[in-house]
């Protein structure tokens, strides 16, 4: 049993008598003391940006889930025109439990085809629905599923999402089925899609089900984002019936099925802005819950000893495989193809270190701490997020148990009756890095984060040019901090014996930071460490950390503020669910050879 | 009547708030109260509708505070008791923290109920309060609200009494640790024969909020376009240059 994560900061009197090293957090594992990364490692924005996809990914969950207990999807219902337009209705039994994925396909002209948000056509909308499916009901869903934000759901709707076919990839796709041939793999390498998405609703949102019910009453979607990944999981097998549908259409003499190996391959586009960024910073105690459990992931893999030969030769094995991965992901952003190179340069050379016996017995006999001081010494922080997700899959059993530890009671305590220098040590020692900006800088302050008035897509402006500062979101946890330390310390200077809710009274505005700063102390992964108003901000950064626990591959930056990515590509298709197959072959997927 | 869900109602109504001029910690708070009123069955919207042409006046400000007599006294300025009465209710917990048991009278005071969700919260680090006022329509009409607590949650009792007299147009918090029986000393002056008109039980507001809380939430039309217009005023205008804020190509 894994207890929640305690701070040895928690008491700052503690702290301050018997110099206790504030950079480390530790757990209770199994009746163990488990020694964590500090959060100024694991916090800091820029190595935010370098995580990879792993076994606790929501996408790895789900398909583990969905093989282990034998999950049947049925379509029920197929009505598609010559045009690939209609409707689709599949069935999905888990257990006791029924859910019906319906997707509609409406026309959409060319020029409408955008990946924004903000766009109010697309080539398939569909929803997530638990229970039986009525008539009634499915007429409702007609209506208001392809209007999407405009539409209203009931609470039976977990999930509703849209889709837009590739331009790139679909109609090619279609031809080559047409006339006998399997797609193309060269292509398929540069965009492993045939639809992307470009917005998964859930939790509430439209008048659908909230995530409290879905968490409670729907055992199959229990953890975080499982119901809004399984929509895209029925999305991309939906993208293929269709592509083989109107490839039957135009040449039903010839055309022919997706081959198996490829259809693992085609996963589902996903392009994502900035509307993922503020997810990050409102959840602080569901963030600090993902955090920990990989990270109690990863302390309990380096805490392992047993790096023997059979062990070494799956990570070599493993190695080759990233390398193949990224060779295959074409990338258009110079930085993005730079650092792939990088990551394949480093994985070439640890390949080669593995070669070698002397390195090899080194490891033998000191364990993966070894290796990890290694690879932090030669390679960088990039290659150590890349091994850490590598060695998760040598260990499945001290990972994959932490998957169900995902989601978190988000409330943020006060404690008003701690006194005020207390919380002043707890601020200079858990916000250190918030305290060190300089705010007088203008290039430190200057970026706003608001919310714009087309579906409130959340933007960045420039507090020199760009009107709306007035209305900015409180993303600027940095600054909070810095302006609530100052408060505090004139209050001080009057009060010195005073108390929180002394200081609370006379400065009511300080309620939010003080509750954050409060709770967070005993959660040290709950704030990123990075100001989000400076000017050389990589919003990048926090798309590829939450991404990465969908479990995204083939990370494709579109410009500094969106990413276009693929999801579920390599994983099972649903013909394979009833197999008794790993579930868990599919990272870093690399294309079949036929 | 529109359905809403819970999710949707709390983003809704702190973006509201927001846009009511009040800061992270205020507006987040306020939209816990009012939802979490509705789901006891106090009529958390209905006493928001009420409330929402005043708050659309003038921002509330957090009480005044005097200390008369060991008793805590707020004077609310005849504003509502949805804003700035967070670290009020605080100081009256730290003060039974410190002394085993404080009491505060809240004065000028409109839709006072709002300080039960506040008081819950209080209540769940293992302590009971009492809260009583009388009916704005009809002063011989005292609600009396018991709350007890731990991290578990909250155990809610709400009496209606009637009383042969006007009572006091004050609300009055007692917070203790758990344990104190708060019920009604009939031999007090205080509360000249008072006689039980109605009682809702633990178990009765338990399953009355659970029930809410797993399904929607009913809303009036009018309320909910309502806060969406309110809420729309923390919204930017869109130009072209700020599409490019969001990545546009």
């Amino acid at each position: 049993m894994t207890t929640p994560i305690t701070d040895h900061y928690t008491s700052a009197q503690d702290a301050i008598g018997q110099g206790v090293d504030p950079t480390l957090s530790t757990v209770i594992d199994g009746g163990c003391a488990l020694t964590l990364r500090p959060a100024v490692v694991v916090m800091d924005l820029e190595r935010l940006g370098t995580m990879q996809p792993s076994r606790l990914s929501f996408m790895r969950t789900l398909v583990r889930r969905m093989v282990q207990e034998a999950w049947r999807i049925t379509e029920t219902r197929f009505a598609l025109d010559d045009e690939g337009h209609g409707e689709a209705v599949y069935c999905l039994k888990a257990g006791s439990e029924s859910y019906q994925f319906v997707v509609f396909s409406r026309p959409l002209e060319d020029a409408l085809r955008n990946d924004r948000v903000i766009s109010n056509q697309w080539d398939l909308t569909m929803a997530l629905v638990r229970g039986d499916l009525s008539d009634a009901q499915l007429e409702q869903l007609r209506i208001n599923v392809p209007l999407q934000e405009a539409g209203r759901m009931d609470d039976n709707v977990l999930v509703l999402s849209r889709a837009n076919r590739s331009f790139r990839s679909f109609d090619a796709v279609v031809a080559r089925l047409a006339a006998g041939l399997q797609p193309d793999i060269e292509r398929l390498k540069v965009v492993g899609y045939l639809c992307r998405t470009t917005a998964v609703y859930g939790s509430g949102k439209f008048g659908m089900a909230g995530w409290h019910v879905v968490k409670t009453n729907c055992r199959s979607f229990r953890t975080p984002f499982s119901g809004e990944m399984f929509t895209c999981y029925m999305l991309r097998h939906f993208s293929c019936l269709q592509v083989e549908h109107l490839a039957h259409v135009q040449s039903p003499g010839t055309a022919v099925t997706i081959a198996p190996e490829i259809k693992r391959y085609i996963g589902i586009g996903n392009a994502t802005g900035l509307g993922m960024a503020p997810f990050l910073i409102k959840h602080p105690v569901l963030i600090s819950h993902w955090m920990t459990q990989r990270e109690i992931a990863l302390a309990r893999v380096l805490n392992q000893t047993d790096c023997d030969a059979p062990k070494l030769n799956s990570l070599q094995s493993m190695l080759g495989q990233v390398m193949q991965h990224l060779r295959e992901t074409t990338v258009d952003a110079a930085y993005q193809n730079s650092r792939n190179q990088s990551l394949i340069a480093a994985c070439l050379d640890l390949v080669a270190k593995l070669s070698e016996p002397a390195f090899c017995a080194g490891l033998t006999g000191a364990g993966w701490k070894a290796l990890q001081t290694f690879i932090v010494a030669r390679y960088g922080r990039a290659m150590e997020e890349l091994v850490h997700v590598l060695l998760f899959e040598l260990y499945p059993h001290l990972v994959d148990p932490l998957e169900e530890a995902m989601a978190a009671d988000e409330s943020l305590d006060l404690d008003s009756g701690m006194t005020l220098v207390e919380l002043l040590v707890l601020l200079e020692t858990h916000y250190d890095w918030a305290l060190n900006i300089d705010f007088e800088d203008p290039n430190h302050h200057a970026l706003f984060w608001y919310r714009s008035e087309e579906k409130m897509e959340p933007r960045l402006g420039d507090r020199a040019c760009d009107a709306g500062a007035e209305r900015e979101m409180p993303m600027l946890i940095a600054l909070g901090v810095r302006q609530c330390f100052d408060a505090m310390q004139q209050f001080l200077a009057k009060e010195p014996d005073s108390l929180v809710i002394d200081f609370l009274i006379g400065h009511p505005d300080q309620l939010a930071t003080v509750r954050r700063v409060q709770t967070l102390c005993g959660l040290p992964y709950g704030d990123i460490r990075g100001n989000l108003s400076d000017r050389n901000l990589e919003p990048m950064h926090l798309l590829r950390a939450k991404l990465s626990f969908f479990g995204v591959g083939k990370f494709d930056p579109k410009s500094k503020l969106w990413v276009r990515n693929t999801m579920f590509q390599g994983a099972p298709i649903i013909e394979d669910l009833s197999h008794d197959l790993n579930p868990d072959h599919w990272y870093f997927p690399t294309a079949p050879v036929l | 009547m529109l359905r809403v869900s819970y999710g949707e109602l709390l983003a809704q109504l702190k973006q509201s708030f927001e846009a009511l001029g009040y800061n992270l910690g205020e507006y987040d708070s306020a939209a816990t109260c009012v939802l979490s009123l509705e789901l006891w069955g106090f009529g958390g919207l209905g006493l928001l509708e009420a409330a929402l042409p005043s708050l659309e006046l003038h921002k509330q400000w957090a009480p005044a505070v005097t200390y008369e007599s060991n008793a805590l006294i707020l004077d609310c300025f005849q504003g509502s008791a949805l804003f700035g009465l967070i670290p009020s209710i605080e100081l009256i917990y730290v003060k039974a923290r410190q002394h085993g048991l404080s009491r505060a009278t809240l004065v000028n005071c409109t839709e006072p109920e709002f300080v039960l969700p506040l008081l819950m919260q209080v209540c769940q680090r293992g302590y009971c309060a009492s809260v009583r006022w009388p009916s704005a329509d009809d002063p011989e009409s005292l609600r009396w609200v018991v709350l007890e607590g731990d991290v578990t949650g909250v155990r809610v009792d709400s009496k209606i009494w009637q009383a042969s007299e006007p009572l006091d147009e004050t609300l009055c918090i007692e917070v203790a640790k758990s344990g104190v029986d708060f019920s009604p000393d009939h031999s007090s002056s205080e509360f000249p024969g008072l006689s039980l008109q109605g009682h809702w039980g633990n178990a009765e507001l338990q399953a009355l909020f659970e029930e809410r809380y797993m399904s929607s939430v009913t809303i009036d039309p009018w309320l909910w376009g309502r806060l969406q217009d309110l809420g729309r005023q923390v919204l930017v205008s869109a130009t072209e240059k700020s599409r490019s804020g969001a990545g546009a190509e």
